[in-house]
């Protein structure tokens, strides 16, 4: 579905999605900004696993639901571009 | 690992500090202890009936139909031993009126069509490889067929949601029936929450956070240990692993929230809080420096994501 997006498209989508989905969510904060600091407790962190699965047709494994891949919006969006574009 | 701490003299303190607490702050006439059978209640128990006196002490016990049946015998021995009235209430009609079960056992057959609660078991766990990799929390369902064999699976935040809010019906039914002991003696509830428990949002507010002191708030599990030695805490209850006693699988503390066992994880945190740098902690426990730092992360995260626990109602 997604596997074109270039890593700014998804950055601005995942930007969306969580000024969207968690109210502390500072858009303003640098991109390195750890995800707790945003608010995303563990249950923070499984809406967006379950957001990436769904919304981008990726399966993610739990061994890689680390802070190297989840912990801030950096990283995600690294991790993602890596499970669509390789 | 806590080179300035005495569990005597603290032993001591605590004595005196239950006494002034119930008597001259609250001006309640004794206390009422919800007692689990662990090393939590059988402290405050041993330490309130050293401050109080056997005769104005409550132990109550408050299983429901997921407590371990060893819980109660532990509870019970203890009490005995110290002279101490037993009162034990089941919950489970309570709850089972609440409709707890069939909240949290719906919410576990989203997860697992199959699931079936008359014979499957279940608990909740995080991921246990905290020194490995810097893994973030996310909670998983394990079920435990009758034949051993165990499923696991990741919960959606709905399905969370709904297990957390029904098992949480356990303990603010506990702190209910604790208040209703102790309004009718002219009591204090005694709670028995852990600096662990406290800072790192490991209780349910108004339920096990529902109390009218918190003798051990401020220290760390091995510390409670040390001090359950000191007070003669029969053994079978300190080497006792500490169980979450919520589901109806068992599952360790470590299992479903700390990660870590807990001389590792106090001896990191408290050497954190006293300044030690990573470098420092990691060679005292021979790790390295980034699982110290994962370690170090995972108790800050915890402390920011709990916050609300532990606020007061908010007045504008």
């Amino acid at each position: 579905m997604s596997s074109s997006l270039t890593k700014e498209k998804i950055r601005e989508e995942l930007l969306g999605y969580f000024d969207a989905t968690f109210p502390l969510f500072d858009s303003e904060a640098p991109d390195e900004t750890p995800l707790a600091e945003h608010g995303v407790d563990s249950l923070g962190t499984t809406n967006i696993v379950v957001h990436l699965e769904q919304q981008y047709q990726v399966e993610i494994e739990d061994s890689e639901i680390t802070r190297a891949n989840l912990g801030s919006l950096k990283s995600l969006v690294g991790f993602l571009d890596k499970k669509l574009n390789g | 690992m806590f080179t300035n701490f005495n569990p005597a003299e603290e032993a001591d303190r605590l004595i005196s500090w239950i006494q002034n607490s119930c008597y001259k702050t609250l001006k309640r006439e004794g206390g009422v202890i919800g007692v689990s059978g662990g090393i939590d209640s059988a402290t405050v128990l041993y330490l309130a009936v050293k401050a109080l006196g056997a005769d104005r002490i409550i132990a109550t016990l408050l299983p429901d139909r997921d407590s371990s049946p060893d819980s109660a015998v532990f509870a019970e021995e203890m009490a005995k031993r110290l002279g101490v009235k037993t009162i034990t209430i089941d919950i489970t009609r309570a709850l089972d009126g609440f409709g707890c079960y069939e909240a949290r056992d719906n919410a576990v057959k989203q997860a697992v069509p199959d699931f079936d609660p008359a014979c499957d078991k279940f608990k909740i766990v995080l991921p246990q490889n905290l020194l490995g990799e810097a893994s973030l929390n996310i909670f998983s369902v394990v079920i435990i067929r009758p034949d051993g064999k165990e499923i696991r699976r990741r919960l959606s935040p709905v399905q969370i949601n709904e297990i957390v809010a029904a098992s949480n019906l356990k303990q603010r039914s506990r702190m209910t029936v604790l208040y209703h002991e102790a309004e009718r003696r002219n009591y204090a509830v005694i709670g028995t929450s852990n600096k662990n428990e406290h800072d790192l949002g490991f209780f349910v507010k108004y339920g096990d956070g529902g109390v009218d002191m918190q003798p051990i708030r401020h220290l760390f599990k091995t510390q409670i240990y040390a001090i359950a030695r000191h007070l003669g805490v029969p053994d079978d209850v300190v080497n006792r692993p500490p169980t979450t006693d919520t589901y109806p699988a068992d599952a360790t503390q470590e299992e479903f929230f700390y990660r870590l066992p807990f001389d590792m994880l106090d001896g990191i945190w408290s050497a954190w809080e006293n300044g030690s740098t990573a470098e420092k902690i990691a060679a005292g426990f021979n790790l390295n420096i980034e699982q110290v730092n994962n370690v170090i992360s995972d108790i800050r995260d915890k402390e920011r994501t709990t916050e609300y626990l532990r606020l007061a109602p908010m007045v504008p």
